[in-house]
């Protein structure tokens, strides 16, 4: 190979390195021949965090362990207990809460869903979840 | 040191295209690629896995290239073949298997055993430099030089500084910098849906963030140069270590480690192989 078609292949291969990721990451370019280096973007999203607690008086909150109600250790529960995902995923380890809980259960809950532009409230622990409607659930 | 345009290209294009030196650093790299192509595919290209015609042709091809590779028997051209295997997974596997390999750290580990290919990487710990030296002797002839035109070094090196740059670009946006996305990645990872019950986890993800995105686009840059690069190569390791530990990251952490041997100067890693193996004045 002559050093000048090396310098050739050498352009053009830096330029794939470089101008691959700019038209991928820049330009918003779809075609997968090009690479973008985007890692680990959306990881998270959907996640939902949440703390549920029962109403015993006005004044006494008592915290519910979800795993421990459901009968499971927290290392070896299912995955869509551990990582509740969506408002979906949240009502429904709340159903299944309060089943276990009993009829007269007052479940309520803080949680919130990581979404792409920040965290959105699900329930802010004023009404009880397990009430026949359960308005706090979008 | 001139800086004149013609003088920075004339250079530019001599480190580029032009510099002879050892080819020690692109042997270890080639034997480290066949090892990591077999950690990243050998076990989803066993025969009985998929026994359509495709399923079946790109195992027979890439088992025997891989192992030559490792071997390194006829090394730049068996390397040529597991790189062509390697980029038709990436491009096409999920239309050949049913299987989406286009991964990030698929794709570079194809990628860079393309770059390999480019070198000559059979001249130095392979059959083909064992078969070299002892026909020289034969011959009576001193042994070939372990030496070759570098330029798939440079264009390794050059892909390292491109993923880091493109990869803190990424980054650099106040959902990162501020540990908001950092912190998702942690709480799906590790906490799952309950709060995070470590002390100082918010205050972590920001400083966290902020030094993960810093360090790469040093390491972009610092590490094509051998005055930043004493500085900055031992942070990189540990940042792919970090990585490699924390995060599901498959086999990119341990490619970035094999291909930093890119960027050392070829003729010090010979001389401190020599000092390893004990050749005095070598």
């Amino acid at each position: 190979m002559t050093q000048r078609a090396r310098l050739v292949a050498f352009g053009l291969i830096v330029a794939f390195q470089f101008g691959g990721p700019f038209y991928r990451q820049v330009l918003h370019g779809q075609n997968p021949i090009f690479k973008n280096w985007v890692m680990y973007r959306g990881v998270g999203t959907g996640l939902v965090e949440v703390t549920f607690f029962q109403r015993d008086t006005p004044q006494r909150d008592t915290p519910v362990d979800r795993f421990a109600v459901l009968g499971f250790e927290r290392r070896t529960a299912p995955e869509t207990l551990f990582r509740i995902a969506g408002a979906k995923g949240f009502a429904r380890v709340t159903r299944q809460l309060c089943e276990r809980l009993g009829p007269n259960a007052d479940l309520r809950a803080h949680a919130r869903e990581a979404t792409a532009h920040g965290w959105r409230p699900l329930a802010r622990g004023h009404d009880n979840l397990c009430a026949p409607h359960d308005p706090e659930i979008s | 040191m001139s800086l004149a345009p013609h003088d920075l290209r004339r250079r530019l294009v001599a480190w580029a295209v032009e510099t002879e030196g050892s080819t020690r650093s692109v042997a270890l790299i080639r034997i480290g690629l066949a090892a990591l192509l077999w950690a990243r595919w050998a076990s989803d290209l066993q025969l009985f896995r998929d026994l359509t015609p495709a399923g079946v042709g790109l195992a027979l091809v890439f088992f025997p290239a891989t192992t030559l590779m490792l071997l390194g028997v006829w090394s730049q051209w068996t390397t040529a073949i597991a790189a062509t295997t390697a980029l038709t997974f990436v491009y096409a596997g999920d239309a050949l298997s049913n299987v989406y390999w286009g991964h990030h750290n698929t794709f570079l580990l194809a990628y860079a055993t393309f770059l390999c290919a480019l070198t000559p990487c059979g001249r130095s710990y392979s059959f083909d430099r064992w078969w070299a030296v002892r026909r020289a002797r034969r011959e009576h002839r001193p042994p070939p030089a372990e030496r070759g035109n570098l330029w798939g070094l440079r264009l390794l090196a050059c892909q390292l500084s491109a993923i880091y740059f493109w990869s803190a670009y990424d980054k650099t946006s106040i959902a990162f910098l501020t540990g908001e996305r950092l912190e998702l990645i942690f709480r799906w990872l590790y906490v799952g849906s309950s709060p995070p019950a470590f002390p100082g986890f918010a205050a972590a993800m920001p400083l966290l963030a902020v030094t993960t995105v810093a360090l790469e686009y040093a390491l972009a840059g610092g590490m094509l140069f051998a005055a930043t690069r004493r500085w900055l190569a031992v942070p990189g390791l540990m940042l792919h270590g970090l990585f490699y530990v924390l995060l599901p990251m498959g086999t990119f952490s341990t490619t970035m480690w094999c291909l930093y041997l890119a960027y050392f100067d070829a003729d010090t890693v010979h001389e401190r192989l020599d000092e390893l193996h004990g050749v005095v004045d070598a």
